[in-house]
């Protein structure tokens, strides 16, 4: 039962509940981050054809920070699942 | 002067940018390394075989994908951020640079006018159209490359708030097309079809009158073939409507040169340049 009871403290004590944690605050700081992206896109006097196809890539990388919080949230959830049924394991 | 006569960019506006960009591609950097040890450490702790079928529909293996699907998602999104920042540091040196050059040029040209000429009212307040021809008017939402696979682009806008930074004001740039159709018509195209308030309007909205402008961002530049100078041209382009003489595509005088003889070949006339028509019937400017 060794083995297993060192699983068992990784699940619920030391381990998954810690990740699930450290996963929702990585979430957090790439939506904060995707808003200042976008502010910063759109508060710079800049104009032209590269000015204009830069704030196109910039909308390409918002929506990637978007896609990136969205796989953070996503593994979020799965780790806080795998968490609370290891709780009751 | 108005706004509109000149055309800017707010230095301090694109370095706060890149400041932005770097800090951003840092911080991304930095979740995909945390995630990767993340991920790490929760396949170091719990042998696969038993992650795979521990607790039924919720895996521990599902997690773990899903941790390192995030990581190789925040990898490609700082890889990304971070060319940005290196292109985007590129096009703040060469305003820079063409800020410097034509600070210059206008000293001089102060200088020589001080000298030789009594002083006198201000010498134009024209749009779009000064210069000559009919004058145009519109907003501008794009530009793409001559020549180039890229389609016009969207999004953005071209107001152009005061700002401590002015570069190729109107006057300048006029005298470049000046120069190059002196060019041009030795070359043999006759005076007629030369419409200097087209090209002005062209060059606005293509470089806003840097003549050191570079697009790093659409698929031309992708091509390894970026949309450079005061009407945008690809190298590809300009080499093969450059006239003897004139091979400089960052020169403003060569650049429109070029440039006119691909918007004359392609579209018979400036008047015909899909953003100059457009902008005549009341619309936005397009890239050409």
């Amino acid at each position: 039962m060794g083995f297993l009871d060192d699983i068992y403290n990784f699940l619920t004590d030391a381990g998954l509940g810690n990740v699930a944690l450290e996963l929702e605050r990585l979430a957090d700081q790439a939506n904060r981050l995707k808003q200042e992206l976008a502010a910063a896109a759109s508060s710079a006097h800049w104009s032209g054809a590269a000015a204009n196809a830069f704030r196109a890539r910039a909308k390409q990388r918002e929506d990637e920070v978007a896609q990136l919080v969205g796989a953070l949230d996503s593994a979020h959830s799965a780790v806080s699942a795998a968490y609370s049924l290891a709780g009751v394991f | 002067m108005a706004a509109g006569d000149q055309y800017q960019v707010d230095i301090a506006s694109v370095k706060t940018l890149i400041r932005a960009w770097e800090k951003g591609s840092e911080e991304v950097d930095a979740i995909s390394k945390e995630l990767s040890n993340i991920h790490d450490q929760l396949t170091g702790c719990i042998p696969s075989a038993l992650s795979d079928g521990l607790f039924g529909d919720v895996t521990l293996a599902e997690s773990f994908a899903k941790v390192a699907d995030a990581a190789s998602v925040a990898r490609a999104v700082a890889a990304g951020l971070a060319q940005d920042t290196a292109s985007l540091d590129a096009n703040l040196a060469a305003y820079v640079e063409t800020e410097a050059s034509v600070e210059a040029k206008l000293k001089s040209i102060k200088k020589h006018h001080d000298g030789v000429t009594p002083p006198h009212g201000p010498t134009h307040t024209s749009g779009h159209g000064g210069g000559g021809g009919s004058p145009r008017h519109g907003s501008s939402s794009g530009g793409s490359s001559p020549g180039g696979g890229g389609g016009p682009h969207s999004g953005g806008s071209n107001t152009q708030p005061p700002g401590p930074a002015q570069y190729a004001n109107q006057a300048q740039v006029e005298s470049w097309i000046d120069q190059a159709f002196q060019a041009l018509e030795a070359s043999g195209v006759p005076a007629s079809e030369l419409d200097k308030a087209g090209v002005l309007l062209i060059i606005e909205h293509e470089s806003s009158g840097n003549p050191n402008a570079i697009n790093n961002w659409d698929s031309n530049a992708q091509a390894g073939d970026p949309s450079r100078g005061l009407m945008q041209v690809i190298g590809t382009t300009f080499d093969e409507y450059k006239l003897p003489g004139h091979d400089d595509i960052y020169n403003p005088v060569d650049n429109i040169v070029a440039g006119v003889r691909y918007a004359l070949s392609r579209y018979g006339s400036i008047q015909n340049v899909p953003g100059v028509k457009s902008v005549d019937n009341g619309g936005s400017y397009v890239g050409y």
